[in-house]
């Protein structure tokens, strides 16, 4: 009876099987170690009751983009055995179909969650996208009917940091007579300043000639030391004091633009009567 | 009287529908398939018969006798032909030689014999030559420095070399890529060969395979490179004797006197140029402009020259094609600056307005060399390991129809030049 037992449970072992291996997306930046989950469902498996269970996971991978390094077994990982062997094969006449393979020996019936992590140097990129593809899944060398999902490094272009240069929001704002706004050079520079409103034409040189722009704005670094014409400004912090004397302004919705020597600064403003 | 005219209309319109007796594949762009059409023009010097190259009568047609055989072929590859007759072919050929046009026929001939310079297994990059011959369905072998060294080029008509270092610095792909098992393994097969043929370094052994392949040039072999294989042949050559080559690539520093020692009579193209001691950047000399100034494909195209198909057949035929501006491409080696290049160079392609020259030719001996910069033409910045291009999708590539310009021309039947 036990001998009858034992081959319906090996019987049922090799055909009831219906488990998928997916690797997971991830993006990552030219030179970077990354951790890659691989993710099961083995929700109908069963292993058997002794010590022998022998696990294989074959993935193909495009060696010229990726390094594979090793296996790494976190919080979430169903498996927790740490006897478990990892081997790479490049393949030399075409390294892009190089392949690794996981070994482990562990009780994983109805895993359904991170199996474990694979941890990966990206070589390769930018502007490009390696991928990881499970193969094959078998149990001691039998190999298990199994679902494959790839999973996709993208490796995008690095994020260039842009210049830290800005205008902050005037305050008050609305305004009627004077607002105040923050500005930030990040070279030293010259500026140009001009109010535009929503019909393009810039409003105070409309009512003034040079100088009397010149005296609607203030401009002061930290030190209160107020910025007098055309002279260099250094980079730092400036205080921007916007008059509107005289309501050379209408009522408004403007655009005050600055122009430095590296970058064209803009803030919106508005004027009430 | 009646049933004779009968008679001589019916046997004249009979007569005339059997004279198809030409095949004509236009390049302009009424064509589908450019780079399968170079493939045709092979196929059917290969099987013995002979191919009229029309330059720049419809950017390069080509001219063939008829055969249902061909016809076939040219719809099963899907190229573009039209049946005309020996009348209309006779009209053809009387415009192209005409005087006052600048077109030629070129005869096509004998299929040349093609090897590709590259190693038994897998470059970590794609060829864009090996690409559009096996696109174009052209026969070629590979051949890699144990066939150079042991004379195996004298099968061979033609030889293409791609993103190759002659230098013996790997590519210089040591600051990107020393601890990636590829890159390690291709050092060790590199290292290994030199030792298999007698070389106690890359370099030497690389400086051998480069000195072989200018005595194949001397002796009348056609030689196409692309990408670093252009400048990096020039600077081994010009180097010969100097140590260039770092400490981490070859076990001993280099000569940092190397740049005085450089003998420019040695190269083929470049000259008075300035070498890139630092192992760390990616980059062999000056010779390559282009990596900084340009990275933006909307703004990168570069132009080809005319020339007198008349007086100039052979810059004529390396520079047909359908279109006059090219898109350009980076590379390890993407432009070469105009003031490294030897005066007794033809430049067929720069891009206006800078230094940046793409496309040039010249002779050696008996044969010649053409340099083209770039490393794929249709893929702008075509990284290791990125998937290789698909050429179903770019079948009228002007940039690839290029390369396959310099697979036709050894075909060619020298006749006297007219100068």
């Amino acid at each position: 009876m036990k001998l009858l037992i034992t081959i319906f449970i090996i019987i049922f072992t090799h055909t009831a099987f219906s488990t998928s291996i997916t690797v997971n997306d991830a993006t990552a930046e030219k030179g970077q170690i990354i951790h890659v989950p691989v993710y099961a469902d083995i929700t109908e498996t069963f292993v058997y009751n002794d010590e022998n269970n022998l696990f294989r996971i074959d993935f193909n991978f495009n060696a010229l983009m990726l390094d594979f390094k090793k296996v790494v077994l976190k919080g979430e990982s169903i498996i927790v055995d740490t006897e478990l062997t990892s081997t790479t094969t490049l393949n030399p006449d075409n390294f892009r179909n190089s392949s690794f393979s996981i070994e482990f020996s562990q009780e994983i019936d109805n895993a359904n969650g991170i199996l474990f992590y694979l941890e990966f140097e990206v070589l390769a990129g930018p502007d490009t996208l390696a991928t990881i593809t499970p193969t094959s899944f078998t149990l001691r060398n039998e190999e298990i009917k199994s679902e494959f999902n790839a999973g996709n490094i993208s490796i995008p272009e690095p994020v260039i940091e842009t210049d830290k240069s800005y205008i902050s929001n005037f305050y008050p704002n609305p305004f009627h007579r004077e607002a105040k706004a923050e500005i930030r050079f990040t070279k030293p520079t010259r500026i140009k300043l001009s109010t535009y409103n929503l019909n393009g034409s810039d409003q105070l040189y409309e009512f003034c000639n040079t100088d009397c722009v010149q005296k609607h704005f203030r401009l002061t670094d930290a030190a209160g030391v107020e910025y007098m014409g055309d002279e260099l400004l250094m980079e730092g912090k400036y205080t921007l004091q916007l008059r509107n004397d005289f309501s050379t302004l209408a009522a408004g919705v403007y655009l005050l633009i600055i122009e430095t020597d590296y970058k064209v600064l803009s803030q919106r403003f508005v004027v009430i009567k | 009287m009646k049933k004779t005219l009968l008679l001589f209309i019916i046997s004249a319109l009979v007569f005339s529908s059997a004279k198809a007796e030409k095949i004509l594949i236009p390049m302009d762009l009424a064509q589908t398939n450019h780079l399968k059409a170079y493939g045709i023009a092979f196929w059917v010097i290969k099987d013995n018969k002979t191919v009229d190259w029309l330059l720049n009568y419809r950017d390069g047609a080509f001219m063939a006798d008829y055969s249902e055989k061909l016809a076939l072929e040219c719809r099963v590859r899907g190229v573009t032909f039209e049946q005309i007759s020996d009348g209309n072919a006779a009209q053809i050929y009387k415009q192209v030689q005409a005087d006052n046009v600048n077109e030629d026929v070129v005869k096509l001939e004998k299929a040349p014999k093609i090897a590709v310079y590259v190693p038994k297994g897998t470059q970590p990059w794609d060829d864009a030559v090996r690409m559009a011959l096996e696109y174009a369905e052209v026969d070629y072998d590979m051949v890699w420095d144990e066939d150079v060294i042991n004379g195996k080029l004298k099968e061979y008509d033609w030889l293409h070399l791609h993103h190759e270092d002659f230098t013996g610095q790997f590519g210089k792909f040591w600051a990107n890529y020393r601890n990636a098992p590829w890159y390690i393994q291709q050092v060790a097969l590199n290292e290994n060969m030199a030792k298999k043929l007698g070389f106690a370094k890359v370099s030497q052994m690389k400086l051998a395979v480069a000195k072989t392949i200018k005595e194949f040039v001397a002796n009348g072999g056609f030689l196409f490179a692309m990408c670093s294989a252009t400048d990096s042949y020039d600077i081994a050559l010009a180097a010969e004797g100097v140590d260039i080559v770092a400490s981490m690539f070859d076990g001993d520093p280099a000569d940092m006197g190397a740049q005085d020692k450089l003998d420019f009579g040695k190269t083929f193209a470049f000259e008075n140029f300035r070498l890139t001691m630092d192992p760390s950047e990616y980059e062999f000399s000056d010779i390559d402009v282009g990596a900084t100034s340009l990275n933006n494909p909307e703004t990168d195209y570069f132009t080809l020259f005319e020339f007198s198909a008349k007086y100039d057949p052979v810059p004529t035929m390396l520079t047909q094609c359908h279109t006059g501006i090219v898109q350009g491409f980076l590379g390890q080696t993407t432009a070469f600056a105009k003031e490294k290049i030897k005066k007794s160079v033809t430049i067929l392609a720069e891009r206006e307005g800078t230094n940046e020259v793409r496309y040039i030719h010249g002779n050696f001996g008996r044969g010649t060399y053409t340099w083209y910069g770039g490393h794929d033409p249709e893929d702008y910045r075509h990284g290791i390991g990125d998937p290789p291009t698909d050429l179903d999708l770019h079948k009228n590539s002007p940039g690839y129809r290029l390369i396959l310009n310099n697979i036709l021309f050894p075909a060619a039947k020298k006749k006297k030049q007219k100068t």
